[in-house]
């Protein structure tokens, strides 16, 4: 009992009355500093409007990243000051990215520009901010709509990179650059899970990619890491399984079905596949089923499919041997 | 700070089984019915701002800082807190002990809660995963001392004032995540509505700003534009919890018998 | 008086609620001496809870000053001598009784290395049945609940306690208990201020008791002095003799240098001068062979000061 101070018991102590005082103080005299003279950033994010993308832009290797805003969105504002300025995020953008700020002016002057509309209506903005990283040809890699703190837009921006490997394959299997999306796929497996959908469509298209570039061995296993990764059954598991030998053809349609996403996927992979051995016949027809009975145009199978077409057209006409 | 007032909140935590199946439901049971439940991508960062953000932090100190821990369950808990302040004890020391018993409470359940739900999306293979890095725990552990802060300022309001408060609290934190889009063109349709909704956001931004006392150090150290005021304002903020919660407690007045 | 220590000086305390309007305490002044055991005895509102929620600074006086040893009433070493006995205790149900004390201990900053003799010599005091120690407060019963609330007060060994109506609900082997207690407390000039509105227990224990009323202090009455100054001797006589005539008895008063008061069908009533005399008074009634049945003495008791206070109050307002 020697020890207890003689002190009240109901009086606030002096250091918290101190310490609250002067981090108030600290803190309005900080926040009107800070409003008069705000704090310099040390990198800046050079956004590009619309009109200013070229034609380079489109065919070059960076991935677009649009930031469709208005000048009365607060929620806009809020992600100015609060993700963008991230040192992470400025770094991400100015190496793997074409940065683009889309503003809305349709309140101010009733209607947009004809680039900003065009994007709008691409990407189908309804509502700001909306984020959107895309490939230099258009295609959508993924968006955001709504602010979102640093930690997530980083994210974003580092699955956008390792999703847009995928996507270069698509491309490089279309136009028929087949050692191009050999790496690009093996590249996307490597950095993505297996449970992920695209794996599975990866892996059936590094199979393709190695089978054209006659490499057996590599594409045996690439077939087989697919296999042993891929449990669900639905596809495109099945073709997998006819690549493998494992089903035959009609067993394949078969499990496809009367269902029209499932028997494109059919037609189309396995098109490409009897297209390699010179079975023309069977491709085209394959070939032609898609076309047909494809709803989206700018679909991959529907692109694939027409290329792949013109390819065997053009086999046909040109003498072999050449 | 009391020894005795700090760990005796804590010790009362595990005292009976209400309590403690309380625990288990906010430490286990919420990150994988979260986990469960986020599938695609809008909805696991909602889902997450709510694991992540004030909702969960504020309950869980809420039931943290309890006042009487007797099973008499009165609203009036004057009765109890006479007994106690009769001993050499001082009101400020009592908070102090109070806030980091709820605090050390607090960084222990949402600890769990970030282990609990990167396991259950491990098992279910999906990729989402919160962060457990250095930046995440240090955060974590600012956030649990502010919100612990907080609540024991709501629980030296009058028992009734305090509950409404925290609810209203409560309700606010789910709101701004939910609400931080425009829409384009929603004002000409129906602007008695959009005007509502405006107000609801601009409240819930206030509250954000000056009542949420949450500081996410990644942000503040990764910025290009560093200032040190989030740092200044999360101690603020945590010593006026503090301050007014010692002030309210000191003026309290513990009437009791019929006089 | 005056050489004793005043323990606990109050002046002008003023304590009102809603703005003012209802004066709980009206300007009370007060000297309570160490070592004393001081009553305070009132009607429901009049004052007594709230003085002694000043005393314990679980109120706030508007104006006054109240000091304890020398020092303000929230001073934590005033807090570290005292304890108190709330009249509704609320204990935490979920602990065990020497958990309970365990905390309690804690509370009051006493040294680690003393704690299991503290507690349990404090528990064997209150005469709490070890086999009840480590049972959860929950399944205590009344008595076990009054007698570890008793314990409680005596870990800090206080020189000053603050009992608000001990005695309600206790049963007599608790209020004998907290009877030997105040004795005990006495003995080591413990300081003692205690609300009750049992006059028969006050006028046992209480060295002064003080009447409040209307939050003011009416009157403080010594308890030594009660007793003595009315030596009022009751004779009851045996009905089947015939009383004896008044002369005689006037004569026997006289001889005493005390007062015939009169007689009331059996009972003859004698106010004594000092109590000496009561052995003197016996040996006269006997000699005159006056037929005693009973012979006791009449207190004019608390009862009729709190009555005639509360009659006066009445007419007053």
């Amino acid at each position: 009992m020697a020890k207890i101070e003689s002190a009240s018991a109901i009086s606030t102590p002096k250091w918290l009355l101190a310490s609250t005082l002067i981090f108030l103080f600290l803190r309005c005299g900080l926040a009107a500093y800070e409003n008069y003279n705000p704090p310099q950033a040390s990198d800046e994010i050079h956004w590009r409007s619309p009109e200013k993308i070229t034609e380079e832009d489109r065919l070059g290797r960076k991935l677009f990243f649009y930031n469709f805003s208005a000048d009365w969105c607060d929620p806009c504002k809020k992600l100015d000051k609060t993700a963008f300025v991230s040192k992470d995020i400025v770094g991400l953008l100015e190496r793997d990215f074409i940065p683009v700020r889309v503003i809305d002016r349709k309140k101010e002057s009733g209607k947009n520009d004809s680039d900003t509309q065009e994007l709008q209506d691409k990407y189908s903005v309804q509502a700001f901010p909306t984020l959107v990283a895309a490939m230099p040809g258009g295609v959508k890699i993924s968006e955001h709509i709504g602010s979102l703190n640093m930690a997530a837009l980083k994210k974003m921006l580092l699955e956008a990179n390792a999703v847009a490997d995928y996507f270069w394959g698509k491309e490089e299997l279309i136009d028929g650059r087949f050692a191009a999306a050999a790496n690009s796929f093996d590249s996307f497996l490597k950095h993505t899970r297996w449970h992920h959908w695209r794996a599975a469509f990866a892996g059936v298209f590094s199979v393709l990619a190695h089978r054209e570039l006659g490499e057996e061995a590599a594409s045996k296993k690439a077939l087989k890491d697919a296999l042993e990764h891929l449990h669900d059954p639905a596809f495109p598991r099945p073709i997998l399984l006819y690549f493998d030998s494992k089903i035959s053809y009609d067993e394949l349609l078969k499990i496809a079905g009367e269902n029209k996403s499932n028997r494109i996927l059919c037609y189309a992979y396995t098109g490409l596949d009897f297209a390699r051995e010179k079975d023309y016949e069977r491709a085209r027809k394959n070939f032609e089923w898609v076309l047909s009975n494809s709803v989206d145009k700018d679909s991959f199978e529907y692109r694939i499919c027409s290329k792949a077409l013109g390819r065997i057209e053009s086999a046909k006409q040109s003498p072999p041997g050449s | 700070m009391s020894y005795a007032v700090f760990l005796y909140t804590l010790i009362a935590k595990f005292s009976n089984p209400a309590s403690i199946l309380g625990l288990l439901f906010l430490a286990f049971v919420i990150p994988v019915m979260i986990s469960s439940v986020a599938l695609d991508g809008r909805t696991a960062d909602l889902l997450l701002s709510v694991l992540n953000g004030p909702t969960i932090a504020m309950a869980i100190s809420y039931s943290f800082i309890q006042d009487n821990i007797a099973n008499t369950r009165q609203m009036n808990d004057g009765e109890y807190l006479s007994l106690l302040f009769s001993r050499p004890l001082s009101r400020a020391e009592y908070i102090v002990s109070k806030w980091l018993a709820g605090a050390l409470g607090v960084f222990c359940i949402m600890l769990i809660n970030i282990l609990v739900f990167n396991i259950a999306q491990l098992i279910q293979s999906r990729s989402t995963l919160l962060g457990l890095d250095f930046w995440s725990i240090s955060s974590l552990a600012l956030n649990a001392l502010s919100y612990a802060a907080l609540m024991v300022l709501i629980r030296s309001f009058p028992m009734r004032l305090g509950m409404t408060i925290f609810v209203i609290l409560l309700y606010a934190s789910l709101f701004g995540p939910a609400l931080n889009f425009s829409i384009n063109g929603y004002e000409s349709s129906l602007p008695l509505a959009y005007y509502f909704f405006q107000t609801i956001v601009f409240i819930s931004n206030v509250l954000q700003q000056f009542v949420y006392p949450g500081i996410d150090l990644y942000e503040v150290f990764n910025s290009t534009r560093f200032s040190i005021l989030p740092l200044v304002a999360y101690a603020s903020n945590m010593l006026l919890y503090l301050f007014f919660a010692t002030v309210l407690l000191n003026r309290r007045e513990f009437s009791y018998g019929e006089d | 008086m005056s050489e004793r220590e005043i323990c606990i000086k109050i002046a002008n305390l003023v304590k009102s609620y809603g703005r003012g309007r209802v004066r709980a305490l009206d300007d009370v002044s007060l000297d309570i001496y160490e070592g004393e055991v001081f009553g305070l005895i009132g009607p429901n509102g009049a004052g007594k809870t709230t003085l002694m929620g000043c005393l314990l600074t679980l109120l706030r006086p508007n104006s006054g000053e109240i000091r304890i040893f020398g020092k303000p009433p929230d001073d934590l070493q005033v807090k570290a001598q005292s304890a108190f006995l709330p009249e509704r205790p609320n204990f935490d149900t979920w602990m065990s009784g020497y958990q309970f004390m365990k905390y309690q201990h804690m509370l009051a900053k006493l040294p680690g290395s003393a704690m299991k003799q503290d507690i349990e010599s404090a528990l064997a005091t209150a005469e709490l049945d070890p086999s009840a120690w480590n049972k959860r407060i929950k399944k205590y019963s009344r008595g076990m609940l009054q007698r570890l609330g008793l314990a409680q007060m005596l870990l800090a060994k206080p020189r000053l306690c603050f009992l608000d109506e001990p005695g309600s609900g206790m049963d007599p082997l608790g209020a004998n208990l907290l009877r030997n207690l105040l004795l005990a407390w006495k003995k080591q000039k413990v300081t003692v201020v205690l609300n009750s509105h049992h006059l028969d227990e006050l006028e046992r224990v209480c060295d002064r008791v003080a009447f409040i009323k209307g939050g003011r202090i009416h009157q403080i009455e010594e308890m030594s002095s009660l007793a003595a100054e009315q030596l009022l001797i009751v004779v009851k006589c045996s009905s089947s003799a015939a009383p004896p005539p008044d002369s005689l008895l006037r004569e026997l008063a006289a001889l005493l240098d005390a007062e015939f008061l009169g007689v009331t069908e059996e009972t003859i009533r004698f106010r004594l001068s000092k109590t000496a005399d009561k052995m003197q008074l016996v040996r006269l009634l006997v000699e005159k062979q006056v037929p005693v049945e009973e012979i006791f003495q009449e207190r004019k008791g608390l009862e009729d000061i709190f009555i005639s206070i509360h009659r006066d109050g009445d007419l007053r307002s």
